[in-house]
């Protein structure tokens, strides 16, 4: 049975889809199985990013609407064989979307897969809401700004009472913070949140730090996930916050400022 | 800066109607909704008016806007409401004005055991106390907000706030362990804190009404 990883936000534009890419190749890279899943009804980005757009035949919501099978959607990945995308559809409106029918392909790609990455939309309203409902881990991209920060505090609680698992009174969404676009000079500034600060804030455990970098732009215009340019420090830190996903412990990279307490602090020295 | 609460006279059962009045006033006086809670009046309306779905709309919307409602201002028909709806129930304005309720109004019967919160309270959120005193083991999210009819004790910073003795209750304090909160009150003073007192920032502080005026000192 799969585990159902939700990657969300709250506020746009924050690295949802970018990390939504790097993390299903990176499991996919340690032998994985992995399904990911855009939810972002009527502004498909995944595809381009994962570089498979000019092969989508038919995409999630023809799958809930019984127009196709899940298999004929699925898209293979074409560099790693056990890899999977579900690509958004462009045209419809978000209400295509509904909880029967995102359940009935979540619990048929659950079956098939160890993993299923769900990229939400931005915002707390149906769409975001949908691609958490299910969730048993929740990937929260943040950057060091108050507004991100704060929309980050708005969907964790949101999670924490109107997910599935809250409804249901079980064990609540395991929660990670990602923070991405950190820049350890514009923290020394002062322009920025330090690390220490938004885990302070938002009180939880970070899964990695992905520092601002021209080359994420870039790779994703060239179709393929930052995590597969093993040079980019965008993409190690990437591979690091899988590692971290799977149970490895991991140092923290690219956070020159205050490296010693922050190490300190999140491994227990 | 102190407030009472504003007061929001509901004429209209629709959320929709209410909403746009309600910006309208906004361009007026932006500052006022941002800052200070309203509290609901809905005795305009007659009995057979009130639509608890309307009203949880309304809330909804209103909380869609940022606008924080403390409560029901006390009438007829509004304790039932209040209690369906979880909200606190707000002495009428004239009653507010006047002598605060004394604790011995409060019987025994009625005030349940404290209640208490372990975690974060995030951004959105809303605890209420009915009847009771609030423990929150956890820290409280700036855009968060715990208010209690008895006194309220915070493990944890105060980013968002904190409103005691939201029924009228003037002996209710607040004990907040790193203070960094975004508003404050007891018994309906309210202070608003758009900046935060040096000496009080991140501080050990408590809360309470002296005087009929909201004072906070360190603790020692
Ligand atoms: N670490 C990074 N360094 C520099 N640019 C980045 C980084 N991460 C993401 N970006 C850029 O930020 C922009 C938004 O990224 P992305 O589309 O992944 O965000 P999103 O959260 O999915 O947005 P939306 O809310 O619109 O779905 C893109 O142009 C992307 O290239
Ligand atoms: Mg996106």
């Amino acid at each position: 049975m799969a585990e159902i990883i939700v990657v969300t936000s709250g506020k746009g534009g924050v690295g949802k889809t970018t990390t939504s890419a790097s993390i299903a190749t990176g499991l996919a890279q340690r032998g994985k199985r992995v399904a990911v899943v855009d939810f972002d009804v009527g502004l498909r980005n995944l595809d381009l990013i994962m570089g498979c757009e000019r092969r989508v035949v038919y995409d999630f919501v023809n799958v809930i609407q019984g127009e196709c099978t899940l298999k004929q959607a699925l898209i293979k990945d074409k560099r790693h064989e056990n890899l999977f995308i579900l690509a958004a559809s462009q045209t419809r409106d978000k209400d295509a979307l509904t909880v029967e029918g995102v359940e009935k392909v979540l619990n048929e790609l659950k079956n098939d897969f160890d993993y299923v990455v769900c990229d939400s939309p931005a915002g707390i309203e149906r769409g975001a809401h949908l691609a958490m409902y299910f969730a048993d881990r929740a990937i929260v991209v943040v950057n060091p700004e108050v507004s991100s920060v704060r929309d980050s505090d708005r969907v964790l609680g949101i999670m924490a009472s109107k997910s599935r698992r809250a409804e249901q009174g079980s064990e609540g969404i395991s929660e990670h913070l990602l923070v991405t676009r950190y820049s350890p000079k514009r923290v020394a500034e002062g322009d920025m949140l330090s690390i220490a600060d938004i885990e302070e804030i938002l009180g939880l455990p970070i899964l990695g730090i992905i520092p601002e970098s021209e080359l994420v732009l870039q790779s994703s215009n060239a179709g393929v996930p930052v995590i597969l340019d093993d040079k980019a420090p965008a993409g190690q830190a990437y591979a690091d916050a899988v590692a971290r996903l799977l149970g490895e412990e991991r140092p923290m990279r690219f956070v020159e400022i205050e490296k010693q307490g922050l190490i300190k602090r999140l491994f227990g020295g | 800066m102190q407030f009472g609460a504003l007061a929001l006279r509901v004429h209209a059962p629709d959320p929709e109607e209410v909403i746009a009045v309600l910006k309208q006033r906004q361009r007026q006086a932006p500052a006022l909704l941002e800052q200070a809670p309203l509290a609901l009046d809905l005795s305009p309306l007659e009995a057979e008016e009130i639509d608890l779905d309307a009203i949880r709309r309304l809330l909804s919307a209103l909380q869609d806007e940022n606008i924080a409602v403390l409560g029901l201002i006390d009438g007829s028909e509004q304790k039932t409401v209040a209690k369906q709806l979880d909200l606190p129930l707000l002495g009428s304005a004239s009653e507010r004005r006047s002598a605060l309720r004394s604790p011995e109004k409060r019987s025994a019967s009625d005030w349940a055991p404290t209640r208490l919160v372990d975690g974060q309270v995030r951004s959105g959120q809303q605890i209420y106390a009915r009847q009771a005193d609030l423990v929150i083991y956890g820290s409280i999210s700036a855009g968060a907000e715990v208010i209690a009819d008895g006194s309220i004790h915070i493990y944890g910073a105060l980013r968002g706030r904190a409103l005691a003795g939201a029924s009228g209750l003037g002996e209710a304090r607040i004990f907040i362990q790193e203070f960094h909160a975004e508003l404050i009150s007891v018994a309906g003073h309210y202070k608003v804190l758009e900046e935060l007192p040096e000496n009080l920032r991140g501080q050990a502080i408590q809360a309470r009404l002296e005087n009929d005026q909201l004072s906070m000192v360190t603790l020692r």
